[in-house]
């Protein structure tokens, strides 16, 4: 549908007739999420294999003596006996671990960079509790110093959301952590674009302390509501206009073929473009992925019932700190909870925490992302990870270290989108790979290496050049943590 | 009561054939200790005294001090956005608040002990925060509700606390001029109040800014006989601080110096511990702009005497995690259980504390492995030699959940 619309914009598409027709206008594009910039991530070039190290390969999968194998950016290889042509560059990875790169599915970095000043504070559009129309991608900064940190921890792709002042927070962008000097140039390419959505006390403190609406928790759901249901008017406004554009263009295509066919009439006219309902439109669609930010199993429920009649679906409820409550429903639905390790009580709704919150939704079948929400937290997803299992072993759910690597790679990727391209190391995906001189669950294991796309990112022992601007001219050199 | 009886340390217990690090002594690879009276009695080769309960370590149990955290709020907070639920932080406008003292708001009850002491803390240093002298530190023991020493768990206040940098602007005057000026002039006050007590109290002298509750806080710390923590990040105000203090005289910890590796070797001639937080390894204020994973390690390196602290009170059971980071990023491994044990009980003025030694109270811990390795567990908690329990609330919903959900 998109390819036909985004024909009948380009001119070359057209069969152009001699001055008879008027030239069409055709539909607004909607901003898509793999729409060309002028610095596009391109996979590096080049062949390469890890040798020798345990791979935990992110479908549960644990290969000792594994090697992995890249050529032009994607993995080419994985197992226990691969062929390693003799003039290829390898990496000595024996003695070490071998996972997918970790994706994390909620970061604000970029927009709440460091240093924590009011000239960086960019993530919540605190005007209006409804502002589907902004993009996080719009004021992400990419020399957050945050970012190489975050890499040096072994993370490779993040989700950037908006923050959780609003009801509806705006579109967030899925960015791969390669250095580049937009945002944009980071995209991942083809991935999704999410809503960021918020349940309970922080819209309704925001604004409730502005005297505005919504002040309680059953404001926060009249504007959902309300901006769900004026977004479907607008969708269906939409997809009659397009229905009769078709309708028209046919005719449109005829004329231009045969001069004695009849004329077109006038060119139906588009609806007025509203960013805002556009978002949420194509989020109805399916095209836009909702994340919603919910502490509380009762309000996580809330949240499904009003999917089901606004006509949204969840993709992942994040720092669900009670989704252990009901995980059997999200099992069943097939919705992800973004939850961390065991941070806790700085809110009501996030009082009734378990470290053992991921266990329990992992062994009921539900699908556990161990997400930061720190520029600091991002630096030791495995580390939370490794604090989810211990929990769950106190309590007799047993998860071990290949099972587990998924609620930081596969899991996280499924939620946003990205799956078929990273996530796990699998024949023909992104070379997004870590190495770890270390069991990645120990406390003591630090990454060795981190590729991304193919690209060496982060190379421990080579004195590696800080990527932020911002640390340019200290003193003193950092070494990685 | 049948319970609390059952509580008392009467019967004398012993840990039999454990790895012990003793944190003032040798490590003793495999050995016993005796505890009695809650105190420790004899460490390594013993012989059990009839009556005794033997606790048998396993393969790979390690018997350690219990933890101590020494920068936190616990016991002052319970919710930290809810302000009828946070004491910690209270509303006030003036900058000198030396007068707070946590016993009038502490809860040892708490929510968050239990949840701590199940990760091997034992106690804390819990404090207020907000001004910039913030008010004073308490020593808090992790005892839980049952325990004969509910009501006691917490001692006399045992240091003050105060901020220099960008904290201390913010809560005065937006300017480090107008906060480091204030916490200066207060101290000038408070000796001059010490010296002319008499007839400050006639009204016949020259009147401080500051109320009279505030400088009698404060006399201790101009006597020598309580530490003033003051918080501080660049290096600049590290140095500042540092020179402060050693002409009015005061005995200082450090808190925080996210810089203090540039003035590492000025920190260890002043002969002043510092309390490092780890995980703050990002300059997320300029006064960090040059913070190192690696600071702890290097202030060691240069001779410091270095806490490791979490700054939580919810997530203070972290402070195992935050050690183990630590040596991760360089920390010596044979002296990071010493930064979370026995310095800190030193730096408070706890004696006797934090070690596994002859004398030494008997706050203990014996861990699954590793006491720094998340895959660790906390197997008993023994606080003044009594035995507490390890569940608590969270571990308690988790059990009610998975109860549930595997009955559906």
């Amino acid at each position: 549908m998109r390819r036909v619309l985004l024909c009948a914009l380009l001119s070359g598409c057209v069969s152009s007739s001699p001055g008879a027709l008027p030239p069409i206008k055709g539909p607004a594009q909607a901003r898509s999420a793999d729409a060309d910039v002028l610095e596009p991530l391109r996979p590096a070039s080049g062949r390469f294999a890890l040798v020798g190290g345990t791979i935990l390969d992110g479908l549960g999968g644990r290969i000792e003596g594994g090697t992995v194998l890249v050529e032009d950016g994607r993995i080419t290889a994985v197992g226990p006996e691969v062929d390693v042509p003799s003039e290829m560059r390898t990496y000595d990875a024996r003695g070490q671990f071998i996972t997918p790169g970790i994706v994390d599915t909620h970061s604000h970095m970029g927009v709440y960079p460091v240093p924590f000043v009011p000239a960086h504070a960019d993530g919540n559009e605190l005007t209006d509790p409804t502002t589907p129309y902004v993009f996080s991608e719009h004021a992400f900064w990419p020399q957050d110093p945050a970012l190489q940190a975050a890499v040096i921890g072994g993370v490779t792709t993040i989700q950037v959301l908006p923050g959780s002042g609003n009801v509806i927070g705006g579109r967030s962008v899925v960015l791969k952590l390669r250095p580049r000097r937009a945002a944009r140039a980071m995209r991942f390419p083809g991935a999704p674009f999410g809503l960021k959505m918020a349940c309970g006390e922080n819209p309704k403190r925001v604004y409730g302390e502005k005297g505005r609406q919504p002040g309680s928790r059953m404001g926060n759901i009249y504007k959902l509501r309300q901006a769900f249901i004026e977004a479907q008017a607008y969708r269906r406004a939409q997809r009659e206009y397009r229905d009769e554009f078709e309708a028209w263009k046919k005719k449109h295509d005829a004329a231009a073929e045969d001069p004695k066919a009849p004329r077109p009439g006038e060119e139906p006219k588009s609806p007025k473009r509203d960013l805002g309902k556009e978002t949420l439109a194509q989020v109805l669609e399916g095209d836009i992925r909702v994340h919603i930010h919910c502490y509380r199993a009762d309000e996580m429920l809330q949240m499904i019932a009003l999917g089901d009649e606004l006509g949204y679906q969840v993709t992942a409820f994040h720092h669900a700190v009670e989704a252990y409550k009901i995980a059997d429903v999200l099992a069943e639905r097939g919705i992800h909870a973004a939850v961390w390790a065991d941070w806790w009580g700085f809110k009501v709704e996030a009082y009734d925490s378990t470290e053992a919150n991921a266990a329990i939704l992992s062994k009921l079948g539900g699908k556990p992302n161990i997400h930061s929400d720190s520029p600091i937290g991002v630096q030791r997803l495995n580390q939370e990870a490794a604090k989810a299992m211990a929990a769950g072993r106190h309590h007799g759910l047993e998860t071990g270290p290949a099972e587990a690597i998924q609620w930081l790679t596969k899991n996280p990727a499924e939620a946003l989108g990205v799956l078929e391209q990273t996530g796990t190391l699998e024949v023909g995906k992104m070379a997004d790979i870590v190495s770890w001189d270390a069991d990645p669950f120990s406390i003591y294991a630090k990454t060795t290496r981190v590729f991304i796309d193919g690209e060496l990112v982060f190379d421990r022992g080579r004195s590696d050049e800080r990527w932020s601007d911002f640390l340019v001219g200290s003193e003193v050199e950092e070494d990685a943590p | 009561m049948i319970e609390v009886l059952l509580l008392l340390p009467a019967i004398d217990l012993v840990f039999v054939d454990c790895e012990i690090r003793t944190v003032c002594c040798a490590d003793v690879p495999r050995g016993s200790v005796l505890v009695s009276d809650g105190v420790i009695k004899e460490v390594g080769d013993i012989v059990p005294p009839e009556g005794a309960e033997l606790i048998r370590c396993q393969q790979g149990d390690v018997l350690t001090p219990g933890l101590i955290e020494a920068d936190s709020t616990l016991g002052l907070s319970e919710i930290l956005l809810e302000p009828l639920s946070n004491d910690a932080v209270p509303a006030l406008a003036q900058p000198i608040r030396a007068h707070l003292d946590p016993r009038d708001a502490l809860d040892p009850r708490s929510t968050l002990v239990g949840v701590a002491r199940s990760h091997g803390v034992t106690s804390v240093v819990t404090m207020p925060s907000g001004g910039v002298v913030e008010g004073r530190a308490v020593w808090m023991d992790l005892v839980d509700e049952r325990s004969r020493y509910i009501d006691t768990a917490y001692g006399e206040p045992s240091a003050l606390s105060a901020h220099a940098g960008q904290q201390g602007g913010q809560a005065y005057g937006m300017s480090r001029l107008s906060a480091f000026g204030v916490l200066r002039n207060f101290f000038e006050d408070v000796v001059y109040y010490r010296r002319n007590k008499t007839a400050f109290l006639r009204n016949d002298v020259y009147q401080t800014v500051v109320s009279r509750p505030d400088l009698d806080a404060a006399v201790p710390v101009t006597t020598g006989d309580m530490p003033l923590l003051v918080e501080a990040h660049r290096a600049a105000d590290i140095t500042r601080v540092l020179n402060w203090a050693n002409e009015a005289k005061i005995e200082l910890i450090l808190v925080g110096a996210s810089e203090g590796h540039l003035v590492a070797e000025e920190i260890a001639l002043a002969e002043v511990p510092v309390v490092v937080h780890p995980f703050e390894n990002l300059p997320a204020q300029f006064e960090r702009r040059q913070v190192r994973t690696d600071n702890a390690a290097r202030l060691e390196a240069a001779g410091v005497r270095v806490m490791i602290a979490t700054r939580s009170a919810h997530n203070a059971g972290n402070l195992r995690f935050v050690v183990g980071n630590a040596i991760r990023a360089g920390f010596p491994e044979a002296r990071a259980l010493e930064a979370v044990t026995a310095r800190v009980a030193e730096a408070y003025g706890q004696e006797a504390l934090g070690v596994v030694q002859a004398g030494a109270r008997a706050d203990l811990v014996l861990w699954s492995g590793d006491p720094f390795q998340p895959s660790t567990e906390a197997k008993l908690v023994l606080i003044r030699g009594e035995r507490q329990t390890t569940d608590n609330r969270q571990r308690r919903l988790a059990e009610r959940y998975i109860e549930r959900l595997e009955a559906r």
